[in-house]
């Protein structure tokens, strides 16, 4: 989402600037139209209706949706449960009408497939003083919103008797149904012209004294919070406790450029934060407990940089026995629209925040706020499960699942951060679904690269050729076309030793060191440049002559 | 309170002001965390753009109305206050202007007695053919107000001489005309108390009031009373039972928690959209045991529920045994019997497809078809064409709370998904018959934002028509014609242009014919509109008067019997109903004179601010 002032000249850009702001304030957490009263509207008799939701009791803040009525308990009159959004998402309401016996409910039994006779219409002639009059019931599948209230027809009498019901059923027959002359629960079989009393009782609930042993909710308890699928760990930039530069997994004494090697805990930190430094205090003290655990641990400090002598005073308060290294601001604003996009918020990253890693650099479980060792150890079962497994931790509550997990979906996370102006994580992000799902596929990444090179995407290109080495340290024609794109962006110097050891890794391909020797050339280093015809002639006679001869014009211009 | 959607940059500002860089604790939805907001928010950064884009806006003479309403938050708050006191307070003395006056209704009062033990007390307006109308009583002054509001608050009370206690009064503007120094207001005055034997009392009313003066500082020149409607009740009507009832159910723990306790808690990616309303709830017996059961709709990675009656009065949860315990996001359900084997069976819109269930006759299930439809809202089932088996409709709703699928324009968009009538053919197939039934295809009004249909038999001619609610635009009318369907929305009387989110049929007035009730949005809509205008500043008069009719509330329908409908929304002071949701027809006190219930609220959430 962009919110640029560039295109506030376009109504249609701007309607969508507004649904975005819109979107992002309630995903920030801000209310819209809440803390509304449920209505309840009363039935004058006369046309009008009276407002007397504050007699109601129906009269929630809640933000309530489906509304269903049905007589639950049995005693005539009509019950509600009434579902809301936000909690209890649940409310049974039962009818506490205080006259008794004052209406008709009517099961209707249809013939074939229409059990419930969905879309019949019944009326009930009623008697009141001398006068007579009707009353008209449906009989729905889908009414309100999202709900199916019962089947079940209800007429209220009021002070009338019921004299006679008749019903259209749904195939268009209309029956005289005999029977029915005082309040009550029937049922009506369709073709039978009677009602019959309804066999089955129904009886209110039993007053509850479970309310003291309700247990408590443990599903609530979500510290780390598991992902569904894994997705790769974006890399980021940080600091090493001396202010140089480094990468996520170069802090770690077992970690690789690309992969931490083994599995880690990331705790973001700030000096500042009591619960972070409560939170280091524990992990200080957990070595032993962390290391059978199979985890790495990196405190990964979000302090300024005038504030950071104060947060190494910690860690050597503590002995940090594991890890550190500082977050940039660009580092903590990757992590930050992270878990943003994890979690589906508008809410700013707090502190402290945790990251599990698994050894292949794969984020599977992250946490907003203060979380116990104790946690992230029982968070190492997250590591190493199968998909299916792993929706399943991810759920609130066991379940069935009617569809296959999902796959992590790169591309979506990698739009997002491209969308906010991150387009290097955007890129790593795309680069390692390679890393994740083929990371031995070292053709794939290579194939990735060159496609980046013909877009033209030199950063893009040179940083899968990178990888594309490191995953093939061996592969001469790697190093080739990484000097060649070292060329492009004018790195002279990592484009020689690129195409030197590209040569050395294969001295049967005359390529590379024809180019090793233009670019020689092209530096005026004609010495060496001669050096390499030397060489070319013994795997290729032409290229060699070719370089040659451009070498001599050179020394010709130069002697003019 | 009515913030237009023009000034979300002070919103943005305002939240943003709310969160304090480093302070000591963290609430993820209302609950204590452990820990502290980081500072140097990218959103603080990203939105100054955004403030500045709109900074040049400001109010015009078109927001003058918007602008007295937002100045007249506090005075208002002051006279509610003197409502409910002997005394005029010193908040609401300060309002009165040395012109003021107040002027009561000359009226009478009706009294009478309705089912359920409810006291109805009505005040009609004094006026005879013949006559013109008396003129109203006029107060002048502080003292004048203070007589005139004891008068008011006495009157409902009849002979009875019960007093009131625990009085609280609710000041609603329900319209609003402004000029740069004046506002006439129209107020829904919502008065409640306790009387002294315990009873409860409420108290409707329309007041006019008059202010003059800068916004800064403004000055009340004129109230206008009228007595309004009066409803005594020996006790509530409705009583919560939840924890009784759920008492044998463990899920009922769970189930306290709001949808935003999830998405604190659970990868979005298992699908808890903040604005997704997992809510759905049908009724049916499921086991064969002459008692209803309830299926109840979970927001992905929470388990959807079955529950069985017990005799014993209670629920019991056999969601597991079942086998509907799918944590896939669920959002509709509905409970019949889709194959004629005389059980009810369940569809629910589960995941991105509506989902078949097949019943064993003791309320285990198996998954029997399923037909993609990635964007259904409400379900409703009817045998349109008439051959024994329900056949099922299917809403579409393209929501732009969750992408960029906007609607376009604003008021009468069809730029969304197609809804969906799925004919029954026997043995789980459900063949899309939409288009040749005449409801999709080349014809248009099915691509629309659509919640909620309900089925039901308006012309009386012995076959199902259908009624579809759209939000950001006019509603559909299917007049069933022998299987095919024809739109009559327009002629009908019914198109309802605004924001469709509910329907209901009943006989409301007892002339033997179904009228109809929407549910739609009330003042919360004044946000939209203002929304709309930023979109369409060059909006026509015929326009805006679209866009106020799109948020005047609720719409009530009173069927003429003649294939056309009568717009009674007004005079039967049905419209104010937040903005609504579900609302249903219900006769709660027996007296055969359908009620109705209205659940209401868009978003209640953590954040300082509701927009």
């Amino acid at each position: 989402m962009s919110h640029t002032p560039t295109n506030a000249g376009d109504p249609k850009e701007s309607y969508l600037d507004g649904w975005r702001s819109l979107n992002t304030l309630l995903r920030q957490g801000q209310s819209w139209s809440g803390h509304e009263q449920n209505v309840a509207l009363l039935n004058l008799g006369n046309g009008r209706f009276a407002d007397v939701s504050a007699l109601s009791g129906f009269d929630f803040a809640d933000d309530g949706r489906a509304l269903v009525r049905t007589d639950l308990d049995g005693d005539g009159d009509l019950d509600l449960f009434v579902t809301n959004r936000n909690g209890p998402r649940l409310r049974y309401l039962e009818n506490a009408n205080p006259t008794a016996d004052d209406a008709v409910i009517v099961r209707l039994v249809g013939r074939g497939g229409n059990l419930d006779a969905i879309g019949a219409r019944a009326v009930l002639r009623l008697r009141e003083d001398d006068e007579q009059r009707e009353a008209v019931v449906g009989v729905r599948a889908g009414e309100g919103y999202l709900a199916q209230s019962s089947s079940a027809l209800h007429f209220g009498l009021g002070s009338a008797r019921p004299v006679g019901l008749s019903v259209r059923w749904p195939n268009g027959a209309t029956e005289e149904i005999a029977g029915l002359d005082a309040a009550g629960r029937y049922i009506v079989v369709q073709g039978s012209g009677r009602a019959e009393p309804d066999p089955v009782a129904l009886r209110a609930p039993a007053v509850s004294t479970a309310e003291a042993e309700q247990p408590a909710p443990e599903v609530t308890v979500r510290r780390p919070i598991p992902l569904v699928a894994p997705v790769p760990m974006p890399g980021i930039e940080l600091e090493t406790d001396d202010g140089r530069s480094a990468e996520l997994y170069t802090l770690l004494p077992e970690g690789g450029r690309r992969l931490p090697n083994k599995p880690l805990w990331i705790q973001l930190w700030a000096s500042w934060c009591a619960p972070c430094v409560a939170e280091l205090t524990e992990f200080a003290g957990a070595r032993a407990e962390l290391e059978q655990a199979g985890l790495a641990v990196l405190a990964l400090g979000t302090d300024a940089e005038d504030e950071r002598a104060r947060a190494r005073a910690i860690l050597e308060r503590l002995e940090w026995p594991h890890s550190r290294g500082f977050a940039t601001p660009e580092a903590i604003d990757v992590l930050d629209l992270l878990q943003r996009v994890l979690l589906g918020t508008e809410e700013r990253l707090p502190v402290p925040a945790g990251f599990l890693v698994d050894a292949e650099g794969r984020l599977v479980a992250f946490s907003r706020g203060r979380v116990r060792v104790a946690d992230v150890v029982a968070a190492t079962r997250l590591l190493d499960l199968a998909p299916a497994a792993r929706r399943n931790a991810a759920a609130a509550l066991p379940g069935r699942w009617s569809t296959p997990p999902p796959q992590t979906d790169v591309e979506a996370l990698a739009k997002r951060f491209a969308a906010r102006g991150f387009a290097r994580t955007a890129r790593e992000l795309r680069l390692s679904t390679l890393q994740v799902v083929q990371r031995d596929s070292f053709e794939v990444v290579l194939g990735f690269a060159r496609a980046s090179l013909a877009r033209g995407d030199l950063d893009g290109a040179l940083e899968q050729f990178e990888f594309a080495v490191e995953l093939a340290p061996g592969s001469a024609a790697a190093q080739a076309e990484l000097g060649l794109a070292y060329l492009r962006g004018g790195r002279t110097q990592d484009a020689v030793r690129s195409l030197t050891r590209a040569s050395e890794l294969d001295p049967d391909d005359p390529r590379p060191l024809s180019w090793l020797g233009h670019v020689h050339l092209s530096q005026g280093e004609l010495e060496q440049a001669r050096a390499i015809v030397v060489r070319l002639r013994a795997v290729d006679e032409t290229l060699a002559i070719a370089l040659d001869r451009a070498v001599e014009l050179a020394s010709a211009k130069d002697s003019e | 309170m009515a913030l237009p959607f023009l000034w979300l940059p002070l919103l943005v500002a305002a939240a943003h002001a709310a969160r304090v860089p480093g302070g000591p604790t963290l609430a993820v939805q209302g609950e204590e965390v452990d820990g502290a907001v980081l500072p140097g928010d990218p959103d603080a950064r990203r939105d100054a753009g955004l403030r500045a884009a709109l900074a040049g806006l400001t109010p015009t003479e078109a927001w003058l109305g918007e602008a007295w309403n937002d100045a007249l938050v506090q005075p208002l708050r002051a006279l509610g206050a003197a409502l409910g006191e002997d005394d005029v307070p010193p908040a609401a003395e300060a309002l009165l202007d040395e012109r003021f006056v107040v002027r009561v209704r000359a009226e009478r009062w009706l009294e009478r007695e309705l089912p359920g033990r409810l006291r109805v007390r009505e005040a009609e307006p004094l006026a005879s053919s013949s006559e013109p109308p008396p003129k109203p009583l006029e107060f002048q002054g502080k003292e004048g107000l203070a007589r005139a509001l004891a008068d008011w608050r006495a009157s409902g009370f009849g002979s009875e001489g019960e007093r009131p206690i625990e009085a609280s009064v609710k000041l609603k503007t329900v319209g609003i005309q402004a000029g740069e120094d004046f506002a006439d207001l129209a107020l829904l005055v919502q008065w409640q108390a306790r009387g002294g034997g315990g009873a409860l009392h409420t108290r409707t009313a329309r007041f006019g009031a008059r202010f003059e003066g800068r916004r800064e500082a403004p000055r009340l020149v004129r109230l206008e009373l009228e007595g309004g409607t009066h409803v005594r009740a020996e006790a509530p009507l409705f009583r919560e039972r939840t924890e009784d009832l759920l008492a044998g159910v463990p899920a009922r723990s769970w189930l306290q928690f709001g949808i935003d306790h999830w998405r604190a808690r659970l990868d979005t990616r298992l699908d808890v959209p903040v604005v997704g309303h997992p809510a759905g709830i049908a009724l049916g017996d499921l086991n064969g045991d002459g008692r209803e059961d309830l299926v109840l709709a979970q927001p992905g990675g929470l388990p959807n529920l079955l529950l069985v009656r017990t005799p014993d009065g209670g629920f019991s949860d056999v969601s597991h045994e079942a086998g509907i315990d799918f944590l896939e996001f669920t959002r509709a359900v509905l409970v019949f019997d889709l194959d004629g084997d005389r059980d009810r069976d369940i569809v629910m819109f589960m995941g991105r497809e509506l989902v078949f269930l097949e019943n064993d006759g003791e309320a285990h299930f198996r998954i029997r078809a399923r037909v993609e439809a990635p964007e259904t809202t409400a379900l409703a089932a009817a045998d349109f064409d008439g051959d024994d088996d329900l056949d099922l409709y299917a809403c579409a709703y393209v929501s732009p709370y969750a992408n960029d699928d906007v609607p376009l324009p604003y008021h009468d968009a069809e730029n969304g998904q197609p809804n969906l009538l799925l004919r029954n053919d026997g043995d789980f197939r459900f063949v899309d018959v939409t288009v040749e039934t005449g409801l999709g295809g080349d014809v248009p009004g099915n691509r629309r934002f659509s919640f909620a249909a309900s089925w039901e038999d308006y012309d009386d001619d012995g076959d199902q028509d259908l009624y579809v609610a759209n939000d950001f635009g006019r509603n559909n009318l299917y007049r069933n014609d022998g299987g095919r369907f024809v739109d009559v929305a327009r002629e009908a009387g019914v198109e309802d242009i605004s924001a469709g989110m509910g329907v209901s049929w009943a006989d409301f007035d007892g002339d033997g014919r179904m009228d109809l009730y929407v549910s739609n949005m009330f003042s919360s809509a004044g946000h939209r509109v203002a929304f709309q205008r930023n979109f369409q500043p060059e909006a026509d008069e015929g326009e805006r008067a679209a866009l106020r009719r799109h948020s005047r509330g609720n719409s009530l329908f009173r069927n003429l019997g003649d294939g056309t409908f009568e717009d009674v929304s007004t005079q039967a002071g049905v419209t104010m109903g937040r903005w609504a949701w579900g609302a249903l027809f219900c006769d709660w006190n027996d007296d055969g004179r359908p009620d109705l219930l209205v659940p209401n609220g868009f978003l209640t959430q953590t954040g300082p601010v509701d927009l």
